[in-house]
């Protein structure tokens, strides 16, 4: 037992010499391209060229805090790490499939490996592992090349990148207006400064459980009654009910912070035409997921289209998306106003930064999902929105859940969030480190030997 | 008053409720077995080709525990919205395959009857030969090849075969394509490329001759520009369809827009829809008639329910049918049978799969004997799906960590 622990640790002291030493290695190299002209013949160079190819060793993933932790290790000792959406702890046998398709890989080559496993992911949560692994590669990639995963995705174009509160949560004080226009005042209050709030009205805040008579639906899709159908007609009751509040809302933000509400999905395309007329005079900024959305494993662009037709108020989706081609239809036909893919379901940050482009092409504003997508989903998602172009609003900022989180990732600004925005670092990969030694204790049994 | 209530309160108490949902690799196999307590188990089965999905059927365990499985679709309405894409469609599919068997068996009814009824006795099915007899590679071995799938013991009427970027063409001829990276499933077609694959299916059609149908299972693989003149140029052929030239297999997304292109320029009927999951993820295709036919699997489209809604929804549009099923395993069939008896009349065969290993004859009561007779599968009127283990037999092909799957 002695022994193994003191292998373990030896082993991980030659991991991380080997990690300086090799990044050193990358430092020199840099420098020395200004002087290039001057080395061309040079036999250091040629050496450092001929530098054997990086080989995927191992794909491993940890239950950390109920969230899925990826590590993928390599022969020359650089490790990448990605994680997939705190609401899916499920989610491990799911990742580990894939293995056998990385082992021996070359990971600087990120998009010759997902063309490996791409096809084999799918729509939420089924997207979730092939991103984590993505992401993962890019902080490969990027720390074999010594660079920030910004510079391997075009280079960063802002040096903050702005960030919308979706989950650091204020609680409401109770469910009448006053108390929606209390917990405006409060959200506005906040020490990170957000310039935009997003909050949950309707079928995604539960209305259609907690509200009497919200919706003409009765469906119990179980024998459960309390499992209450997740799509219905809205009644006039439940529209005002909504309206209401969200006055109350806007009364208490006032104008200085734009509010985004997530709606559902489970409105009927009628209820939701007339719910995004009625809320055009407080100037959201979108309205998410109304007809589509979490797991609703298809697009339905069309409908979209004419919801998107029918108001002034910006319309939004996409986080259950997986995949360009899954944006194509809500793209080419204008089908939304704002797209909000997560990086851990839409096949990762390149993804992700592909589509942006193609939806500023359609003059389509971009929002990115992240809410559960953990600290490592933030450095992901400032590495690619500082790269995305000016159509990019701001990402679902996620806070530290639980708080352990702060104390074993480091790397990210301190405090990570002012004024709403998150200012861009640049270190090599993701350009954050996690402290082995202090995260242990969140391993599981299974887990133990996740950072060996 | 009260009465009525207490009478209610009985009828809902003696609801069958699902005891457990096990799932067991037989032969490569992922078969699954729904419990109940009132001892009616119902079987379901994923594609022989995903021994992986253990995990991914057990996954759904949690959300069916204590439900009623005669209410079919409202169990379904816990788990569908976690399926998507294949293979990600499979797991809820064969539950959902498998809550039929029960409601069936529970109301003593073959599934055609909770199904809207059976409109034929007997249900067509199409044969997919990837088979190893071809005599050689060069175009001209195809007549031969042609000529053997005729003198197939089952009668079949239909034959699809692999052609182009399936089944391996991409690969063994040289040439084949202009593309050169490492991925194997799509590329630029040479004019040699597509010269030998017209070659070899002229020499098909020459062996086959013309009482029967030939399908070809092309991709997915081609760019549209090369599937558009491969479609134009076997227009003299009459074929059957042509499947997935663009999309299928493992790819999770439709591309309507690029069917309809191709479907409008050309007279050969264009065919896919495999690998998608829901009526959802149909609509654009049957909306815009991007494809002439359509080939949902039943054990990757969310079930059997959904594939005759499917098959409705897609008549209504002028849209013909003839799923996909070549893995689907002797409880496939016999899903296939009870669906396919009650789809409309745009419905063409479904792609039978042979029981492979032959132990499942041995194992599974209610397979028809001959499997196929004329091109044709037999209906079945017992109760459920029609076929059930020999539990006696069976055991000896489960694995250790599954033998207490019959328990």
């Amino acid at each position: 037992m002695k022994n193994k622990k003191e292998h373990i640790e030896q082993n991980g002291l030659q991991n991380s010499l080997s990690r300086r030493s090799f990044m050193k290695q990358s430092l020199t190299a840099s420098a020395g391209i200004v002087a290039a002209p001057n080395l061309i013949a040079s036999p250091v160079i040629q050496k450092t060229t001929a530098k054997p190819p990086v080989k995927i060793t191992d794909l491993r993933c940890a239950i950390m805090g109920n969230s899925p932790v990826v590590r993928i290790t390599t022969d020359q000792g650089i490790e990448g790490f990605g994680q997939a959406e705190t609401a899916k702890p499920y989610l491990k046998p799911f990742v580990l499939f894939y293995k056998d398709y990385l082992i021996g890989e070359d990971p600087t080559n990120v998009e010759r490996v997902m063309m490996k496993i791409r096809r084999m992911g799918s729509f939420k949560p089924w997207g979730s592992a092939v991103s984590a692994i993505e992401i993962a590669l890019w902080d490969i990639a990027g720390k074999a090349a010594g660079i920030p995963v910004y510079k391997l995705l075009g280079g960063k174009i802002r040096d903050q990148v702005r960030c919308y509160n979706g989950s650091v949560r204020v609680e409401r004080t109770g469910t009448d207006p006053k108390d929606y226009m209390q917990w405006g005042a409060n959200v506005k209050a906040l020490p990170q400064g957000f310039t935009i709030v997003k909050t949950a009205v309707g079928f995604h805040a539960g209305m259609n459980r907690s509200v009497p008579n919200f919706t003409y639906g009765n469906t119990s899709p179980s024998i459960s009654k309390k499992d209450v159908g997740r799509r219905g007609p809205i009644t006039e009751y439940g529209l005002k009910y909504m309206v209401e509040r969200v006055a109350a809302m806007k009364e208490g933000l006032g104008d200085g912070i734009g509010l985004a509400l997530d709606c559902g999905p489970g409105m009927l395309l009628s209820d939701a035409i007339r719910m995004a007329r009625i809320l055009e005079p407080y100037n959201l900024m979108w309205l998410e997921d109304m007809l589509t959305g979490d797991y609703t494993p298809y697009v339905m662009a069309d409908d979209y289209r004419e919801l998107t037709m029918s108001t002034t108020t910006p319309i939004h989706t996409g986080e259950e998306i997986y995949l360009r081609q899954n944006f194509r239809e809500l793209i080419e036909k204008h089908a939304v106003r704002i797209l909000g893919p997560d990086p851990e379901d839409m096949g990762g940050i390149a993804e992700m930064k592909w589509v942006s482009e193609y939806a500023d092409l359609h003059s389509i504003q971009f929002a990115p999902h992240g809410t559960f997508d953990g600290l490592i989903g933030v450095a992901a998602q400032v590495m690619a929105g500082a790269a995305m172009p000016e159509n990019y609003i701001a990402f679902e900022y996620c806070n530290a859940n639980p708080t352990w989180w702060n104390e074993i990732v480091s790397g990210l600004p301190n405090p990570i969030v002012k004024n709403g925005l998150i200012d861009v670092w640049d270190r090599p990969g993701l350009g954050i480190e996690i402290d082995k030694k202090g995260a242990r204790q969140y391993l599981a049994e299974e887990d133990k030997n996740f950072f060996d | 008053m009260k009465n009525i209530n207490q009478t209610r309160n009985t009828k809902a108490q003696s609801g069958i409720k699902i005891t457990d949902l096990r799932c067991a690799i037989m032969g490569n196999s992922p078969v699954i077995r729904i419990t109940t307590d009132a001892g009616i188990s119902g079987y379901g089965q994923a594609e022989t080709a995903k021994p992986y999905l253990k995990p991914f059927v057990l996954f759904y365990k949690d959300y069916l525990m204590g439900e009623d499985p005669t209410n079919v679709e409202r169990v379904m309405l816990k788990i569908r919205r976690m399926g998507s894409f294949k293979p990600y469609g499979s797991a809820v599919s064969a539950i959902e395959i498998a809550l039929w068997d029960i409601a069936g068996k529970a109301a003593g009814l073959p599934v055609y009857k909770l199904l809207g009824g059976k409109i034929r006795d007997k249900v067509r099915c199409y044969n997919t030969n990837y088979s190893s007899r071809k005599p050689g590679t060069m175009p001209k071995d195809y007549i031969e090849y042609g000529a053997n799938l005729k003198t197939s013991k089952y009668g079949f009427t239909i034959f699809k075969v692999a052609v182009g970027f399936h089944g391996g063409m991409s690969r063994i001829v040289p040439n084949f394509t202009y593309g050169n990276s490492d991925s194997i499933f799509r590329g630029p077609l040479t004019e040699y490329g597509l010269k030998y694959m017209v070659d070899c299916v002229a020499a098909m059609k020459e062996g086959l001759g013309d009482g029967f149908g030939l399908a070809l299972d092309m991709g997915p693989g081609f760019m549209l520009s090369d599937a558009i003149r491969v479609a134009n140029i076997l227009e003299p052929f009459n074929l059957m369809w042509l499947e997935d030239m663009l999309t299928g297999d493992y790819t999770p997304y439709v591309m309507a827009d690029d069917y309809c292109e191709l479907t409008r320029s050309t007279t050969t009927p264009i065919h896919t829809g495999e690998q998608n999951y829901l009526r959802q993820n149909f609509r654009e295709l049957i909306d815009r008639h991007a494809v002439r036919i359509l080939g949902p699997d039943p054990e990757d489209v969310g079930g059997i329910a959904e594939l005759k809604w499917i098959g409705e929804y897609a008549d209504i549009h002028g849209l013909q049918i003839a799923p996909h099923g070549i893995f689907g395993g002797v409880i496939g069939n016999a899903a296939q049978a009870q669906v396919g008896a009650t789809m409309p009349e745009n419905y063409i065969a479904f792609e039978c799969c042979l029981p492979n290993p032959e132990w499942w004859y041995d194992i599974v009561e209610g397979i028809p004997d001959p499997l196929v007779k004329d091109g044709f599968f037999e209906v079945s009127d017992k109760p459920g799906l029609g076929v059930d283990f020999i539990v006696k037999t069976a055991r000896q092909y489960l694995s250790e960590e599954d033998k207490n799957f019959f328990d």
